[in-house]
C-alpha cells in the first residue's frame, strides 16, 4: 500500500480521522439533533399533519 | 445413529421447561441449558441430517458444517456468559423470551433450506420482541412495535425472495458457501434483491438499521445483551452463505461502518451510543463478506465471533451502570468511578477489544478484513474502516467511559440499588474470553475455514494500531478541552424519522382527507338512492312535484302566479306519495322505454365511429 509507506501514517490518520470524524457529527448534528421528546412533542402538538 | 440432538431444541424446549423448576434449582437449570447446548455441539459431526420430507420437498434442520459448527459455538458459550448476566432476573418469561431467541437462531444457523431458516427467522424477531417489551416502559412498548414491524417488513422481502427463488430453481436448498445466490443486474435476480434485502435488514445495514438504534436501548437491562449478540451475527452468517462476493456488500458496511461510529459521537445515551458501535461493527463483516477473499471470509467469521463476546460485555457494563444508578443517558452520569471501579475495568477490556488494541480479542479479528480491504483497488474502502476502527476508540473507548466514570467530581446519582453479583461475575468471564483471544488468537483462527497466514503481532502492525490509537486518544483530549465532545440533552434523528413522521403523515393522510372523499362519495350515492326510492312511490307526482317547484324556483322573481304554484306544491307535497295517477304513469312509462332505447341506438351506430 502507498498509504502505508508514507513515515507515521497511522499517527496523523490517527489524530486527523478522530477529529474529522467529531466534525463531521457536529456538522450533522446542527442538522439532526432534536430536543429529547421531539417525537412525543410532535405528536402532542396539532395532532397530525404538523411540519416536522 | 445420531448420538446428539439440535442444540437448537436444547434451549426451545428448555424454555418451556423453566416455570416448572423452582427455587434456587432454576438458576443452575438456566446455567445448565447452554452448557449442555456446547456438551451437545462438542460432539456433533459434519453431515446433513434430521431432513423431514414435506409435501415434495425436504426440510433440513441439521447441515452441520465448519461455518454452521464455529457460529453455534459462539453463539451456545454468548448464551452462557449472558443467562449468567441476566440470572438474577426473576420473571420467567423474560428467560423464556431469551432461551427461545437462543434457540430459534441456532435453528437459523443450523437451517439447510430456505423454509426452515423462514420458520426459524420469524421465531427469532417475535422472540426477541419480549426482551424489548419486558422493560414495561411506554418508550419501550412503542419501540418495540416498530421494531417488530421493521422485522416483520424484512421478513415478507425474505419470504418473496424464497417463493420467487422456488419457482424459479424448484428447489429450496440454501446455497453451501462458496456458492450462494445467483447475482447480477436485472429483473431475472429479483429473488436474490429480496432475500438480500430480508437478509440486510437483520444485518442492520445503512439504510435499515435504524430499529436497531431505535429498539436495542429500550430494551430491559439484560435484554440488550442478548439481543447486541443474536440478531446482526447471525445474519452475518446468512450473507456469508447466500451472497458472498456481492460487490455492493463491501461499499456497503464500510459506509455503516463510518456511519455508526459518527452517529455514536452524537449520542447522549450510553446504551445507544452501543447500538451505534453495533452497527459500526457490523459494517466490517458486512464488507468481508463483500470481499470474499479467504482472508476476508475468515475476518468475517472471526470478527462476528468477538464481536459477539465485546459487543456483549459493552452492553453488560452500559446495563450494571443502568441496573445501579437507573440512569442511562450520559449527561446524568458521571463521577461513577468511586461507586462501580471494577465495574469500569471490565468495561474498559470489551471496549479496547472493539478498538482493536493489540492482545484483545478485536485486534485480532478486525485487522483480518481491514487488511484484506488494502488490496482492494480502491483505498477508500480501506480509510473508512481504519476511520471507523479509531472512531470506535473514540466512542466506547473514551467518550462513553469519561463521561460515565469520570467527567465529574460528585458522583451522578442519589439512590443506588445493589449490583447483583452474578453480573460481574458474567462480565469477568466475558472478560477472560476477550483476552484469551486476544492473546493466543490461535484459538480462534484454528476453527475457522480457511487456514489463516496473517500474523496479527509481527511488529509494523502493532507499532502502526498504537500509532493509531495513541494519537486518537490524544485528538480525544483536544477536541474534550474545546467542549466538542460534551454531551448534549438531545436525540438525533435518523432514518426510522421516515416512518415515524412520514408513516404519521400518511396515516393523517388516510384519516382525514381520504376518508373525507370516500365519506363525500357515500353520500351522494345514498342521495340518489333515497332519491330514487322516493321518485318511485309515484312517479307522476314526483315529477309534478319537481316540475312545480322548478317553476316556483324560476317565476318567483319576475311573476305574481307563482302564489299559486307554490299552494299547489304544498298541497302534493302534504299528499305525497298519494294515489299513482295511472293514465299518466303509461305514457310516462313509455316515454322512458323510448329513451332508453333512443340511447342505445345511438350508442349502438356511432360505437367505432366516433369512439371505440
Amino acid at each position: 500500500m502507498m498509504l502505508e509507506e508514507i513515515p507515521a501514517f497511522s499517527a496523523m490518520f490517527g489524530f486527523i480521522g478522530c477529529l474529522l470524524i467529531v466534525a463531521l457529527s457536529k456538522i450533522l448534528g446542527r442538522w439532526l439533533q432534536r430536543r429529547e421528546d421531539y417525537y412525543r412533542w410532535l405528536r402532542s402538538g396539532s395532532g397530525g399533519g404538523e411540519q416536522g | 445413529m445420531i448420538e446428539w440432538v439440535h442444540p437448537g431444541l436444547i434451549f426451545i424446549i428448555g424454555a418451556l421447561l423453566i416455570p416448572f423448576v423452582r427455587g434456587e434449582w432454576k438458576k443452575a437449570y438456566l446455567l445448565l441449558l447452554p452448557i449442555a447446548a456446547l456438551i451437545d455441539l462438542s460432539m456433533m459431526s459434519e453431515g446433513v441430517f434430521w431432513r423431514i420430507p414435506l409435501l415434495e420437498y425436504e426440510l433440513v434442520f441439521g447441515r452441520v458444517d465448519t461455518l454452521s459448527l464455529i457460529f453455534g459455538y459462539i453463539f451456545a458459550i454468548a448464551a452462557f456468559c449472558m443467562t449468567l448476566y441476566a440470572l438474577h432476573v426473576k420473571e420467567d418469561g423474560q428467560h423464556i423470551a431469551a432461551f427461545l431467541y437462543v434457540g430459534s437462531t441456532l435453528g437459523v444457523v443450523f437451517a439447510g433450506d430456505l423454509f426452515t431458516l423462514y420458520l426459524f427467522w420469524e421465531v427469532m424477531a417475535f422472540s426477541s420482541l419480549f426482551l424489548i417489551w419486558y422493560r414495561k416502559t411506554e418508550a419501550s412498548s412503542e419501540a418495540g412495535l416498530r421494531y417488530i414491524m421493521v422485522h416483520i417488513f424484512g421478513g415478507v422481502c425474505l419470504l418473496a425472495g424464497i417463493v420467487l427463488y422456488v419457482q424459479e430453481t424448484g428447489s429450496i436448498a440454501f446455497p453451501y458457501p462458496g456458492a450462494g445466490f445467483l447475482w447480477g443486474l436485472g429483473s431475472s435476480y429479483l429473488a436474490s434483491y429480496f432475500i438480500l434485502t430480508g437478509f440486510l435488514v437483520n444485518a442492520a445495514a445503512l439504510p435499515l438499521h435504524a430499529w436497531l438504534a431505535d429498539a436495542y436501548p429500550e430494551a430491559t437491562v439484560t435484554g440488550t445483551v442478548f439481543l447486541s449478540a443474536f440478531t446482526t451475527k447471525s445474519a452475518i452468517y446468512v450473507l456469508l452463505r447466500g451472497f458472498p462476493g456481492v460487490d455492493i456488500l463491501i461499499w456497503l458496511g464500510a459506509l455503516t461502518a463510518i456511519y455508526g461510529v459518527v452517529f455514536a459521537v452524537m449520542e447522549n445515551d450510553a446504551r445507544r451510543l452501543l447500538a451505534y458501535v453495533l452497527i459500526s461493527q457490523g459494517g466490517y463483516m458486512m464488507a468481508g463478506v463483500g470481499m470474499a477473499s479467504k482472508l476476508a471470509i475468515d475476518g468475517a467469521i472471526a470478527h462476528a465471533s468477538c464481536c459477539v463476546l465485546y459487543m456483549g460485555l459493552l452492553f453488560m457494563g452500559a446495563g450494571a451502570v443502568l441496573e445501579v444508578t437507573g440512569r442511562s443517558k450520559l449527561t446524568e452520569l458521571g463521577g461513577l468511578y468511586r461507586r462501580m471501579p471494577a465495574t469500569f475495568w471490565l468495561y474498559m477490556v470489551g471496549a479496547l477489544s472493539v478498538s482493536g488494541m493489540p492482545f484483545f480479542s478485536g485486534f485480532v479479528s478486525k485487522t483480518l478484513i481491514v487488511e484484506s480491504a488494502a488490496g482492494l483497488p480502491s483505498p477508500w474502502v480501506w480509510l473508512l474502516l481504519e476511520g471507523a476502527s479509531l472512531g470506535a476508540f473514540l466512542v466506547a473507548g473514551l467518550k462513553l467511559p469519561y463521561f460515565t466514570w469520570f467527567g465529574r467530581k460528585e458522583p451522578a446519582g442519589d439512590v443506588y440499588r445493589p449490583l447483583p453479583r452474578n453480573m460481574p461475575a458474567a462480565m469477568g468471564i466475558t472478560a477472560s474470553l476477550c483476552v484469551l483471544i486476544g492473546v493466543y488468537p490461535q484459538a480462534l483462527y484454528g476453527m475457522l475455514p480457511y487456514p489463516v497466514e496473517y500474523h496479527p503481532y509481527a511488529v509494523e502492525h502493532l507499532i502502526s494500531m498504537w500509532e493509531l490509537l495513541l494519537f486518537s486518544f490524544l485528538g480525544f483530549i483536544l477536541v474534550t478541552r474545546m467542549g466538542l465532545l460534551r454531551p448534549v440533552a438531545k436525540i438525533t434523528l435518523d432514518t426510522d424519522w421516515f416512518y415515524r413522521i412520514a408513516g404519521r403523515r400518511f396515516i393523517w393522510f388516510c384519516e382525514r382527507p381520504l376518508l373525507d372523499f370516500a365519506d363525500f362519495i357515500d353520500k351522494m350515492v345514498k342521495g340518489i338512492a333515497s332519491f330514487l326510492v322516493w321518485f318511485s312511490r309515484n312517479p307522476t307526482a314526483a315529477s309534478r312535484i319537481m316540475l312545480l317547484t322548478m317553476g316556483v324556483v324560476l317565476t318567483k322573481p319576475f311573476n305574481p302566479v307563482y302564489m299559486h304554484y307554490e299552494a299547489d306544491l304544498a298541497e302534493l307535497r302534504r299528499l305525497y306519495p298519494g294515489e299513482p295517477v295511472h293514465r299518466v304513469a303509461i305514457g310516462m312509462g313509455v316515454l322512458l322505454v323510448v329513451m332508453f332505447f333512443v340511447l342505445y341506438l345511438l350508442i349502438y351506430l356511432t360505437y367505432g365511429v366516433l369512439w371505440t
